[in-house]
C-alpha cells in the first residue's frame, strides 16, 4: 500500500471524483482501519450528511429586497410626503371614551389610534426603571399582508424595533418611557404615532 | 501530497454548552469582514454593512423558516421578523462569532409562533408537526454549531463551502471556479483545505 492518503484525497475519494486505480488504492489504506484515517473519512462523511440535510433557498428578489430596507427603513425615516399622522382616539390618562376600547385596569398607559394603516391600539405596563413593556395590534384595513415594521424612537433615535405577528400583534419588551415617536411601515405605507409611554 | 492533521479527529458531534473561546481562526482576505465587524458597523448605522449581513443570511434565515413547516409566504414575514429582531438587538448581542446560531434559533422560534398562530385559525389536515415532538432539524445542535463555525472560518473558504455542499442546484467545479475566479484544478485542493480547517475549528469548539 501507498502512503497514508491526505485529506484532501479522501474528501476526493468520498465524492467518488478519484480515478478508478487510486480510488482502489484509497480505499485498501481505508480497510487497514488507520485511525487517522478512518477519523478523517467518518468526519467527511459526517459534513456532507449534515450540509446536505439543510440546503440554502434562496429567498425571493423581493423578500431580499425589503430585507435591505429595514435597515434604512428603521433607523432614517424620512419625513415626506409618504408619511402620514396617526390620530389619537383613545387614552386612559385623558379619559377619552371611545367604543370597543377597554379601559385601564393597572397602572400603565392605554392608547388607541386610527391610521391609514388602520386602527392600533397599544398597553404599556412598567418594566422597571425607566422602561415599559409595550403589546399591541393593528387591525389592517388592507387585507393584503406584507408585514408590518415598527419603531420606536426617542428624540429621533431608533430604542426598539419590531415586526408585528401576521395577526397584527406585537410584542415589545424593555421599552424606555422616553420614547416618543413610533413608526410603522407597512409595503409602501408609513405612519407615525406621537406617544408618551409615561405612566404619570 | 499534505498529510492529515496531526490532530486526533472529532467528527461534528459537539457540545451544546458554551466551550472556551480558542484563538484558533482562519486569516481572511482583507476584503472580506467579520460578522463582527459588520455589527460593529451597523451600530453606527452603516446601511452597505447591513447590506453584506443580509447577503450572507438572508439564505439561512428563510431556509430555517421554510424546514420549519411554513408556507413560503410566511417563511418570508419570518424571515424579515428575523432581521428586524437583528436591528432590535444589535446592542445587546453578547457572542458575535455565533450570529448564524442566534438568527437561526431566532428564526426558528418565529416559525413556531407562526405555525401555532395558523393552527388557531386553519384546518391543518396535512400539519403532522408538533412543536417539541417532531423536529424537521433533528440535529439542529450540530446544524447551528456547523453554521457558526462557517462564520468563524469566514472569508473564500466559507463561500466556497457553502457553495460546493450547500447549494440545492449544487453547481459544477466549472460553474464554481468561474464564479471565484479560479481554475477547474484549483477549485478541488481549495476545498480540500478548507473542509481541514472547518474541521480543526469544530475539534477547538467540543
Amino acid at each position: 500500500m501507498t502512503a497514508r492518503p491526505s485529506f484532501t484525497e479522501l474528501v476526493d475519494w468520498v465524492e467518488g471524483r478519484l480515478v478508478p486505480e487510486r480510488a482502489d488504492a484509497v480505499t485498501a489504506y481505508v480497510d487497514t482501519a488507520d485511525p487517522e484515517t478512518a477519523d478523517a473519512v467518518e468526519w467527511i462523511r459526517d459534513f456532507h450528511h449534515h450540509a446536505r440535510s439543510m440546503p440554502l433557498e434562496q429567498p425571493p428578489a423581493e423578500l431580499s429586497a425589503r430585507l435591505r430596507s429595514v435597515f434604512t427603513g428603521l433607523h432614517e425615516p424620512q419625513r415626506d410626503d409618504d408619511w402620514s399622522e396617526a390620530s389619537l382616539l383613545y387614552d386612559t390618562r385623558l379619559g377619552m371614551a371611545a367604543a370597543g376600547v377597554r379601559s385601564a385596569d393597572d397602572d400603565g398607559v392605554h392608547l388607541a389610534f386610527d391610521s391609514e394603516l388602520g386602527r392600533f391600539v397599544l398597553d404599556a405596563v412598567p418594566a422597571g426603571s425607566g422602561e415599559v413593556d409595550v403589546q399591541g395590534m393593528v387591525a389592517l384595513a388592507d387585507s393584503e399582508r406584507s408585514g408590518i415594521d415598527l419603531a420606536f424612537l426617542e428624540r429621533g433615535t431608533l430604542r426598539r424595533a419590531a415586526h408585528a405577528t401576521a395577526d397584527g400583534r406585537f410584542d415589545v419588551r424593555g421599552v424606555p418611557t422616553g420614547v416618543d415617536e413610533l413608526w410603522l411601515s407597512s409595503g409602501g405605507t408609513r405612519v407615525r404615532a406621537v406617544l408618551d409611554l409615561r405612566s404619570t | 501530497m499534505t498529510s492529515l492533521s496531526e490532530r486526533p479527529t472529532r467528527h461534528l458531534q459537539l457540545h451544546t454548552e458554551p466551550a472556551p473561546r480558542t484563538a484558533a481562526r482562519s486569516p481572511q482576505p482583507a476584503g472580506l469582514v467579520s460578522d463582527a465587524d459588520l455589527l460593529r458597523r451597523c451600530r453606527r448605522r452603516d446601511a452597505d454593512a447591513w447590506n453584506t449581513l443580509v447577503g450572507r443570511y438572508e439564505r439561512l434565515v428563510y431556509t430555517v423558516a421554510l424546514r420549519n413547516g411554513l408556507s413560503a409566504e410566511d417563511a418570508a414575514d419570518v424571515t424579515q421578523s428575523t432581521f428586524v429582531a437583528l436591528v432590535d438587538s444589535l446592542d445587546r448581542i453578547r457572542d458575535e462569532e455565533k450570529l448564524p446560531s442566534w438568527l437561526m434559533t431566532v428564526a426558528r422560534r418565529q416559525a413556531w409562533r407562526t405555525r401555532n398562530l395558523s393552527r388557531r385559525t386553519t384546518s391543518l389536515d396535512n400539519d403532522n408537526t408538533v412543536e417539541g415532538t417532531i423536529d424537521p432539524l433533528a440535529d439542529w445542535a450540530t446544524v447551528t454549531t456547523l453554521h457558526d463555525a462557517l462564520a468563524t472560518l469566514g472569508g473564500t473558504c466559507r463561500e466556497l463551502l457553502l457553495a460546493l455542499y450547500f447549494e440545492p442546484d449544487e453547481p459544477s467545479y466549472a460553474e464554481i471556479a468561474a464564479r471565484f475566479g479560479r481554475s477547474i484544478g484549483g477549485i478541488g485542493p481549495l476545498r480540500g483545505r478548507c473542509l481541514d480547517k472547518l474541521r480543526v475549528l469544530l475539534e477547538d469548539e467540543s
